[in-house]
Order: structure tokens, then sequence, then C-alpha cells
């Protein structure tokens, strides 16, 4: 890959050919992502996967796609693992793995890590999903170094969870980070998976996420993000998962940080009696923009999703849902639902939610719903009337809203954590929680 | 304690409360009574500070001070305490946790230090004995799921939390049957110490046979057109209020 390439200027012209660069596995599927990028440039707002989302804070900023070098050290760190201690920390800066945070970590782990270039990551780079069709998904593929697989084993249950701690370090310019991590979960395993996102801003910077799960027949995954980045940093993040004969797979997002995010979750249920549930919280103010999109693909008959997504929009934040479930044609006695909240805190915020519903079986059960109010004056009343201040009674009724998402979060320090980060965004000394 | 002298107030336009006036003194049984649509919901609401209410005219003093500009927390935090006529249900805070901060926001107000859990539980323990409110109540969301019969005595129940000066009880009978109507009035007499009041908004003289008031107002149009002693009730009970109306229309 050419080193310099620190912006990207898109022409129909411009194309890198194959033949003047040695090309193996990995090599050949960057060169066509990023043939396919620069083809069709940065979607804008005419493209209906992004009508609400104005890309330009990512499109014109000069950012180094290539700077991995960074020098953070693990002392540097310490402020990012708050998933709790038991945890198996694996450290990502500026989208580069780096096994030499692990050393000074106890826990051993039953689990594999290869990297992305060896030869048994290869057999799931691309198999699991073609990244040509969506833009950052092909730039990722384009740009990601030392990324890794992790590979949990046949009837493997796991007690410790496993953290991805991301950092982006735009102290000494903008650099876009594009980490990569697939996880293979093993027949009839069970663990969990919590990605934290972390910038260090002088400048801009973009994390442009990619995490991809094949979970096995029987397996039971849960896999919790949280998005605390500053309002410096643009978050592009997309999830991709392939869930197998009676797995389930659980996924929480919670975003209250970043100037721009965008979650593209996609979910395969490929096999019969497939399990899915798909939570979202995102508590945002000022000028932050938060679009989170999913599709959910009933491709086996017996499957279940359940989607709930969850926005507290203050001052001029925007918020996004877009909700796809397809059922396929053989995907009889599905189960498919999907629920949109928002609550918008002041005349200025902005939420769009959008469902879409494409349905080919016809045995099916079906639901989606979308509701945006304001929060409810006679609860705040109610609150108030017992002696809490007004500010205070309208963060417990937010944490209310909010809870119903965080409180099912399988990790208590993770839980806390976020119920922390609440009060402190809804600028409360309220203690959430029980 | 609580003076209210010629109160007018509205609410969305509309002029409800039409010259009011009503003195208590501390450790009185005040029952206010009175058809339906005389004001005496609007009473209760324009005492705990509700925004929809709006003064027109008049003065609410409290300790010789006027509230009339105070906020509903502000009131509460000096001893004002509304027992809402519906109690509203909020998901996802228990009640423990809701109690405890509004018992510490009152407490922080009167310069006390908070209570730590150990000292909370001990008094949630003893207040509960009131209304015999179990346990698991305290665990649940606030009202969420709960009787009328369980969200009246959870009303009583803060009431005893917070020890309030001034407790206006807005129709606290409606809904409930005589076990519950029992167990409420008990807990309410409980709480008569002869230094707190009581203003007690009721349709019906069944409540005052349980909580014995020193004075019987009749709310009609706006205004207290009759006053009397426990006495009165009966008086409204046998007659209804069309010989008060006719009294009042000459």
């Amino acid at each position: 890959m050419n080193s310099s390439v620190d912006t990207l200027s898109v022409t129909n012209e411009t194309s890198i050919a194959e033949e003047n660069i040695p090309v193996d596995g990995l090599q050949k599927l960057r060169l066509a992502a990023l043939n396919k990028f620069l083809k069709n440039g940065f979607p804008d707002s005419k493209h209906e996967e992004w009508k609400y989302l104005n890309l330009k804070p990512i499109s014109e900023t000069k950012y180094n796609h290539c700077m991995v070098a960074s020098p953070l050290k693990a002392s540097d760190l310490e402020q990012f693992y708050d998933a709790g201690s038991d945890t198996v920390n694996l450290t990502f800066i500026n989208g580069r793995y780096c096994s030499e945070f692990y050393g000074h970590q106890s826990h051993k782990h039953p689990f594999s890590i290869y990297s992305l270039e060896s030869k048994e990551a290869e057999l799931y780079l691309e198999t699991l999903r073609n990244s040509e069709d969506e833009p950052f998904h092909a730039l990722n593929t384009a740009f990601h170094q030392g990324g890794i697989m992790i590979h949990v084993p046949d009837n493997c249950r796991m007690p410790m969870a496993i953290h991805l701690l991301y950092v982006n370090d735009s102290q000494h310019e903008a650099v876009a980070a594009h980490p990569k991590c697939i996880v293979v979960a093993g027949k009839n395993s069970a663990f969990q998976v919590i990605a934290t996102y972390h910038s260090l801003n002088n400048f801009p910077s973009l994390t442009n996420t990619v995490t991809e799960f094949l979970i096995g027949e029987g397996a039971v995954v849960e896999f919790d993000i949280k998005q605390n980045e500053n309002s410096k940093a643009n978050h592009i993040n997309r999830v991709y998962a392939r869930v197998q004969r009676k797995a389930v797979f659980d996924i929480f997002t919670v975003t209250m940080g970043g100037a721009l995010v965008r979650n593209n979750l996609e979910i395969i249920l490929s096999e019969p009696n497939a399990c899915a549930h798909l939570n979202g919280l995102t508590v945002a103010d000022g000028y932050q923009v938060v679009d989170n999109h999913t599709v959910v693909d009933h491709a086996s008959p017996n499957c279940e999703s359940n989607q709930l997504y969850k926005n507290i929009l203050d001052d001029h934040s925007q918020g996004v849902f877009n909700g796809k479930i397809f059922v396929r044609k053989d995907a009889q006695k599905t189960n498919a639902f999907q629920s949109s909240k928002n609550v918008l805190l002041s005349n200025t915020a902005v939420m769009n939610a959008k469902p879409q519903l494409e349905i080919y079986a016809d045995d099916v059960k079906c639901s989606h719903g979308a509701t945006t109010g304001q929060l409810d004056e006679d609860a705040l009343f109610y609150f108030r009337s017992r002696g809490i201040g007004e500010r205070d009674a309208r963060a417990l009724l937010n944490y209310t809203f909010a809870s119903d998402v965080i409180e099912k979060i399988n990790n208590d320090a993770l839980k806390s954590n976020l119920l922390k980060l609440l009060s402190q965004k809804l600028n409360t000394a309220v203690e959430f929680g029980e | 304690m609580l003076n209210i002298k010629n109160l007018h107030a509205s609410v969305e336009g509309k002029e409800i409360l039409n010259g009011l006036n009503l003195q208590v003194n501390p450790g009185e049984v005040h029952a206010i009574m009175g058809p339906n649509g005389s004001g005496k919901s609007t009473l209760a609401s324009v005492l705990a500070g509700r925004e929809a209410y709006e003064v027109n005219e008049g003065e609410v003093l409290y300790h010789g001070e006027s509230i009339i500009e105070l906020s509903p927390e502000d009131r509460a935090r000096k001893g004002i305490f509304l027992a809402f006529q519906y109690p509203i249900e909020i998901p996802g805070v228990s009640n423990a946790n809701f109690l405890k901060t509004a018992v510490n926001e009152v407490r922080k107000s009167k310069g006390l230090e908070a209570l730590d859990s150990k000292d909370f539980l001990k008094l949630m323990k003893d207040k509960m004995q009131l209304v015999k409110m179990d346990k698991s109540m305290t665990q649940r969301s606030v009202n969420e799921g709960f009787s009328g019969g369980e969200k009246k005595r959870n009303e009583i129940f803060q009431m005893a939390m917070l020890e309030p000066e001034l407790c206006v009880l807005d129709e606290t009978d409606s809904g409930l049957d005589i076990d519950a109507l029992r167990i409420v009035s008990d807990g309410i007499n409980a709480l008569r110490d002869g230094k707190r009041s009581f203003i007690v908004i009721t349709h019906y003289q069944r409540l005052l046979d349980y909580i014995v008031p020193d004075f019987v107002h009749v709310l009609y149009k706006g205004k207290i057109v009759k006053s009397g002693p426990k006495e009165l009730a009966l008086e409204l009970e046998e007659k209804g209020y069309d010989w008060i109306k006719e009294e009042v229309e000459i």
C-alpha cells in the first residue's frame, strides 16, 4: 500500500492497477476495495442510506490513513480500562492491535488471537461479508493494518469478557484509524465482547472500525459498544454478524460522545432458530450527529429479532434511526420486532426515524414503531413536588428512559461506568442505578 | 401557618379560583368539600406550584412569606406536601431510590447531612409500618403496576418519609375500598402530632369519619362559601350541595 496516501482525492480516472504491485490474497482484496471506493467516493445526501448525514467533516479533512505509530505508553491507557478487572484487554492504537500492552495482564485466556495476515484468518476475510458494497467498509479493507481475528473454541464458556480497547491518537496530526477485528465464536461457546472507543485529539480524528462475527451453532455472544469520544472525533462503525443455528447474538450500542457517529449494524440470521437482540442508546447534545443504521436479515425460518433504539437529544444534536428488516421467502415463522423511542430536550434537536420492512414470507410476526416526544411534564411535577430540583428531576426521567437499555447489559462494571457517564452527560449529581 | 387571601387563579386562561380565603393554623385539619368543578383540585395544584396554574390576584402566605413565586421543589423543601389524586407511574426508578433522592434533597435544603443507606433503610422501615407497606413495594418502580389503593398508600408513605408541615391531600379517598381507606386514614392520623397541618380535599363525608377535621369548608365557584365545624360535613352528606348553592345565589 502506498503510505503517502494521506488524502483521498476521487476522480473517475483514479484507480490503482494490480500489475504495478505484487499481489497476495489480502492485497488483492485491498486493491479491489480501494478501487471501488475511489470510483464512487464518499456518499452524499442523495444516497438513500446517507441522506441524513453530512459527511463533510470526514471528506474535507486531510487525514493520515496510514499513521499507525504512536508514542502512547501502557500508563497512558489506564484511564480507558473501564470494563472492570474481570476482562481480557486487547488494545488497538490507531487501528493496530498492540500485543505489547497485553503483557501486564494476569488473565490466561482460552481463545486464540491471529493476525489478519495469517493463514488462519484468510478463510474469514471477505467471506463473511464482501466489503465493496459499503464505502467505509471498503475503505477499511483498503487500509486496515494490524487487525486481528479472535477464535473462541467450541464449548468454551468464558466468565471474563474480552475488552477491545480502541484508541485513536490524533495528538500530533489528524489520524484516520481503520481497525478491524473478526470474532469467530465456536459451537456452543458463550462469552461477551466489549468494545470501547477513545480518542486523544489535538486534531480531528476518524475511526472507521469494522467488527465481524461468525456466531457458531448454539453459541451465545453479547457485544457491547461504548462510544464516548470527544467532540473532534468522527466515528464510523460497522458490525456484521452471521448468526447460525440456535445461536444468540445480543448487541448494545451506547453512544454519548463523538462529533459525527455512524453505526452500521448488519445481522444475518442465516440458519433456523437463530436469535438477535439489538439495543441502542444515544445521549447527544451540542452539535453531535448520531446515526444508527441497522439491517436484520431473516434468511431462515423460526428466527427471532428484537430491536430497541433510544435517543435522548438536547441542544442542536441530531439522531437518526434507520432500521431495515428483511424476511426472506423461506423464513417462515419469523418474529421480528423493532422500536425506536426518542426524547427531544430542546426545540432545536432533530430526530429522523425510518423503519423499513421487506417481507417475502407469509407466516411471520413483524412489528415496528417509532415515537418521538418530550419529557412527561406530569412526571416532572411529581418529582419536583417531592423536593427534587428541576435539573435532577429531568435527569432522573432521562435515566428512567435510558435504563431499559443500560440495565440489560450483562456486565456490572461497564454498566456502572455507563451510568456514571450518563449522569455527567445529564449534568446531575444524582447517582443512577439501584 | 398558611394564609390564603383573596386568591384568584386560572388554568389555560380560565379562572377557576375566584377570591378564595383560608387560614390554617399549626395542628389544624381543614376539610375542603364541594361539588364537581368547584376548584378543589385547582387549589391543591396552586399550593404545590404546578406551572400550568397561574395566580392572577391575591396572596398565599406560608409562615408569613409569599410562596407564589416559588418552584414546586422549593415549596416541598419548605414543608408543603401534596398527596396526588392520581399518583404518577414512573417506570425505571425504584420507590426507594426516588425517596432517598427526595429525602436527601429536603435535608440538604435544611442544612442537614444526607442520610447514608443504612440510616435511610431504617427510616424507611419505620415509616412503612404506618401504612402497612410491603418491603417489595419499595423496591418496585414508583407506582408502576400499583393498584389504586397501593398508589394512595404510597403517597402517604412518601408523606411520612418527607415529614412535611403542611399536607394537602387531594381526594386521597377516591378509588379506595373500606379496608384501604382505613389503612390510609390510620397512616394520616399517625402523622397528626399537634403541629402538622392538613388540608383534606374530598367529595365524601366517609373519609371524615376516619380523619376528623377541625373545620369543614364548602368550596363553590372558586371560593369558600360556607365554613363550619365537623358536623357541617354530615349535613352536606344528608342534604347535598343544593341548599348551599341556593344560599349563595341569593
